[in-house]
């Protein structure tokens, strides 16, 4: 058992809760500070993408709707199934659900060879 | 007339000596003592390889663990697959833009500067034009796709030259990416095509273009009647090296758009790495890289016929 275990599970939760570590968070790495949905984002310049990018997270998060960084999938279903589809569906050629549909029949597919 | 001397070697009247009639044993080994170091390499790193890779194109195999014997599934997946037609007629699309704009930007820079070859002038066109050449492939890439990034210094010319709409991220486009990216390799491909039609075109007879000439010959007859026979070879080299580059390549395209947006401008090249290193397909990747080395081939062997050496 690692020592100080306590003081680790205490550090990981102030870092997601504390307002001036979630201030630190946006404006060190301009990510979303995480942490439970209803405590309020830290103010950033107003009209940029970091801007917009943390209301998008603050949706998601209200939806429930966060899923894994798509990286950690394995190689294969990542260069052939999620990447090529996102970029469809960001340059406006797949919807949402054809993308989730694409990578699905990839990932059978993958799974028959 | 030939006549055998006392000590057996064959000379002529004049008292020459003849070469030694062929297949006498000793030239014969001599021969294969030099063939036999750069035959044992290139049998080694190429033909045994290759061998190796028509074997695995019948298995399925992920590289590490048991493989099993799959006759020609794959050989049917590559030719049935959507996906993987589309990446083979990508390097087909490739070919207009790796061949027919390096050989018809070098024949015109040619015959252009034919006259001024030994001068300043046609020195400078020449090293200028060839040093893409000395450049990587991928750090041709990595700078080419600055350039056409969405600040980058294709879109800063031509919003300064007013065509603003033309303006877009041309790697990321889905129209032009495949575009952009020939581009790319017909700015490295030009230097090499110049270099040969400027080498072949300093051997055509300056006389003939002095008869086409006084025959009342235009400069676009000069070059259709007396430039590009005499240069038959040299375009048949052009566009062989040319049309290899364009289905095999790898680094311009793995670098500058890493084969997107969605794989519209994915090349057989990146699949099959990708096919045998993430997908762990060896089987499905060397049936295509055999595919491959085939159209290859099929390519290059009408441009390699059409400029043969004619019997005079």
């Amino acid at each position: 058992m690692p020592k100080n275990t306590d003081c680790a599970a205490f550090f990981l939760n102030w870092v997601a809760t504390n307002e001036e570590a979630r201030k630190i968070n946006v404006a060190v790495g301009g990510s979303n500070p995480g942490g439970p949905a209803d405590l309020p984002i830290p103010p950033v310049e107003p009209g940029s993408v970091t801007e917009a990018s943390l209301a998008a997270g603050q949706t998601l998060a209200q939806d429930n709707g966060a899923m894994d960084f798509i990286a950690n999938a394995t190689g294969a279903i990542f260069a052939a199934g999620w990447t090529p589809e996102l970029q469809k569906m960001a340059g406006g050629q797949q919807t949402p659900e054809g993308l989730l549909d694409a990578v699905q029949k990839e990932y059978e597919t993958e799974l028959s060879r | 007339m030939q006549v055998k001397t006392a000590s057996g070697s064959n000379r002529n009247d004049q008292g020459k000596r003849l070469p030694r009639k062929k297949g006498s044993r000793k030239s014969r080994l001599v021969a294969w003592v030099f063939i036999t170091p750069a035959a044992v390499v290139y049998a080694g790193f190429v033909l045994v390889p290759l061998l190796m890779s028509v074997y695995y194109s019948l298995l399925r195999w992920d590289g590490i663990g048991k493989a099993r014997f799959n006759g020609l599934a794959n050989y049917v997946v590559v030719m049935t697959d959507p996906d993987l037609l589309q990446i083979i007629g990508n390097s087909f699309l490739l070919v207009f833009y790796f061949t027919v704009i390096p050989v018809g930007l070098g024949l015109a820079v040619a015959s252009a500067i034919r006259s001024h070859m030994g001068g300043p002038f046609g020195t400078a066109t020449r090293t200028i034009l060839f040093l893409p050449q000395v450049i990587p492939l991928v750090a041709a890439g990595i700078a080419w796709s600055w350039m056409y990034a969405n600040s980058g210094l294709v879109n800063q010319f031509l919003r300064a030259v007013g065509l603003e709409s033309w303006a877009r991220g041309w790697l990321g486009d889905f129209t032009f990416a495949l575009p952009a990216m020939g581009m790319i390799g017909a700015w490295v491909l030009l230097g090499l095509c110049i270099m040969l039609l400027v080498t072949g075109i300093t051997k055509i007879d300056p006389s003939l273009y002095e008869a086409a000439r006084l025959d009342g010959a235009g400069a676009w007859d000069e070059f259709r009647y007396v430039t590009l026979p005499g240069l038959r070879q040299e375009i048949g080299v052009c566009v062989t090296v040319t049309i290899i580059q364009a289905l095999a390549a790898f680094d311009i395209v793995y670098i500058a758009t890493g084969g997107g947006p969605g794989i519209n401008t994915t090349v057989p090249g990146l699949e099959i790495y990708r096919l045998a290193f993430a997908h762990r397909q060896v089987g499905l990747a060397s049936a295509l890289a055999i595919v491959l080395m085939i159209l290859v081939l099929v390519s290059i062997a009408p441009v390699q016929w059409f400029t043969r050496e004619r019997k005079q």
